[in-house]
């Protein structure tokens, strides 16, 4: 089931290079926000984890960061 | 650069940017002025949960009393105003809510949040409110609180709740004693007690033993009030010990002296931890009476007599030592009509009186090691007990037994909202302990225990802080008038 999901996402960001370019993006502001965040966290605790739980951010950072990978390895394929 | 790219760049950054601006806006709030609100159905980081787990059923159900929780701040705020929605049970009389002021003697300032016997008075009673005080009188005779501070009527018909009465009083056959008495029921912690001057020296003389049990520095201070003011202080430092490893120096002791004081009640105010065991007071004073409790330290080897006098209605007690179980006997101070055994069969657990105590008790206790407290006053003689305190409505009040004509309460009745209560109370967070910026609250309850099925069920905790904005703080430094 994942398998197929994989290869057609692949098939779709091939196609769509607008989505590429999203997905590169939000990898890139998701990295930016971890460390802009957790620099925040280490200044003063709490100041973020008290709204917002970095977790979900770091989980997001590395679906996306997974895909970006199994995409980068089929172009060069 | 794709514009594309370059346009989902400048969104993600702004994003971000805007994220990073409200969460220091959050963390400053240059308002000066915040609501935090826990409902118990979502996490709140800042108002934490209902604590010990053994006294909440399903995180928002307290069974048993007290109850903690804590109040995390991301600045330093000056007020905070509590406003908490509850279910109550019918046999529950007094809800209070309290923030902690001392972490060594576990001082909190409690504020009246629901009082049972105050409401169902001000049904019965004719009721004059002015701010938050309010005058109850059974008979009407008062037609404002001021007229009745100038005329106060005879304090044995008056009570009192969450206000406190100028009381001058006067013991009018007291002769000073020229002897020096010493109490060597050694005693463990912080504790009160009143005495009485006339044309004589304040001097008491305390001997401290440092048990060195627990870890960190044990100082001592000791306070002596007069009509509610602090009238001295003396500080003893820690003896050099701060490690757990129960090595003991020699008794230290520490002199209080005063001289050409007023006559009437003064109150005396140890401050200590449970490292700290006062041996002896060595005193002139004939008067002596402790109040609301008396903790007795484990000294075996000490054989003075366990006895002690109360006027209390209801008593608790308590060991924390499986060798010090055993019986304590209540009789009746004067006579035999009345007696009650109290069995201490288990340690760490509280055991109270069943029945309503005698006017004045005298209670027997089998060894040291016990707490005893109760809503009263404790002395170790007959002799030196006084009892300056006007009746206060707490748990055990009733104010036809008392005979108690008039009260005067510092007190906002609860707001009916549904089948919901909702009560306010409001603390100065600048005299109030913080430790890693968090304040502990407690939900005070008295008699509320888990084996008689009552409860108080919070629906919510919300807390309005105010402090120095951001605009004030920069008027304070620069001192702008504007």
């Amino acid at each position: 089931m994942a398998q197929v999901f994989l290869k057609k996402l692949k098939k779709y960001l091939m196609l769509n290079s607008k989505l590429k370019i999203i997905f590169e993006e939000s990898f890139y502001a998701l990295t930016v926000s971890l460390g802009v965040f957790n620099i925040l966290e280490l200044i003063k605790p709490r100041i973020v984890l008290a709204y917002f739980n970095l977790n979900w951010l770091l989980l997001g950072w590395v679906i996306i960061g997974i895909i970006l990978l199994v995409f980068s390895k089929e172009n060069k394929e | 650069m794709n514009k594309f790219r370059l346009i989902l760049r400048i969104i993600w950054l702004t994003a971000i940017f805007l994220a990073v601006i409200c969460f220091i806006y959050w963390a400053i709030i240059p308002g000066g002025k915040i609501t935090y609100i826990k409902d118990f159905k979502h996490y709140s980081d800042f108002i934490g949960n209902l604590t010990p787990s053994d006294r909440v059923k399903d995180n928002d159900m307290i069974i048993g009393d007290p109850a903690y929780f804590s109040l995390r701040l991301p600045r330093r705020f000056v007020n905070a105003k509590a406003t908490i929605k509850y279910k109550i049970d019918p046999l529950i009389s007094i809800v209070e809510l309290g923030v902690l002021k001392d972490n060594r003697t576990w001082q909190y300032d409690l504020q009246p949040l629901y009082n049972a016997k105050l409401e169902s008075l001000m049904q019965k009673w004719d009721v004059i409110r002015e701010g938050d005080l309010m005058l109850l009188q059974k008979n009407k005779k008062f037609n404002s609180i001021a007229d009745f501070l100038k005329d106060t009527p005879d304090l044995n018909k008056v009570a009192l709740y969450n206000y406190d009465l100028n009381n001058n009083y006067i013991l009018p056959a007291y002769q000073p004693s020229k002897a020096t008495t010493t109490m060597c029921r050694p005693l463990q912690g912080a504790y009160q007690f009143y005495t009485y001057i006339k044309n004589e020296k304040l001097s008491f003389d305390f001997s401290f033993q440092d048990l060195n049990k627990i870890s960190g520095a044990d100082p001592i201070d000791v306070y002596v009030y007069y009509q509610g003011e602090e009238i001295y202080n003396q500080h003893l430092d820690d003896d050099g010990i701060v490690a757990d490893n129960g090595e003991q120096k020699a008794w230290r002791n520490l002199k209080v002296e005063l001289a050409d004081l007023p006559e009437g009640v003064y109150e005396i105010s140890l401050g200590a931890d449970n490292d700290i065991v006062t041996r002896t007071i060595a005193t002139t004073q004939s008067k002596m009476t402790f109040i609301n409790k008396i903790s007795l330290a484990d000294a075996p080897e000490v054989s003075c007599g366990l006895n002690f006098f109360t006027n209390s209605r209801q008593l608790s007690v308590r060991t924390s030592s499986s060798d010090r179980l055993g019986e304590i006997k209540i009789n009746q101070a004067s006579g035999s009509a009345f007696s009650e055994i109290l069995k201490i069969d288990q340690p760490y657990q509280q055991f109270e009186t069943k029945a309503d105590l005698p006017e004045f008790s005298k209670v027997t206790m089998p060894s040291g090691g016990i707490d005893l407290s109760g809503d009263g006053l404790f002395s170790s003689s007959q002799e030196s007990f006084i009892n300056p305190k006007i009746k206060k409505i707490d748990n055990n009040f009733e104010a036809d037994r008392e005979g108690v004509e008039y009260i005067l309460a510092r007190y906002t009745p609860a707001v009916h909202e549904g089948d919901w209560l909702a009560s306010t109370a409001n603390f100065d967070l600048q005299t109030a302990y913080k430790e890693f910026n968090k304040h502990s609250f407690i939900i005070s309850i008295p008699g509320l225990k888990a084996e008689k099925n009552n409860s108080v069920e919070v629906k919510e905790i919300k807390f309005e802080l105010s402090g120095t904005s951001f605009f004030e703080k920069i008027k304070k430094i620069f001192n702008v008038k504007f």
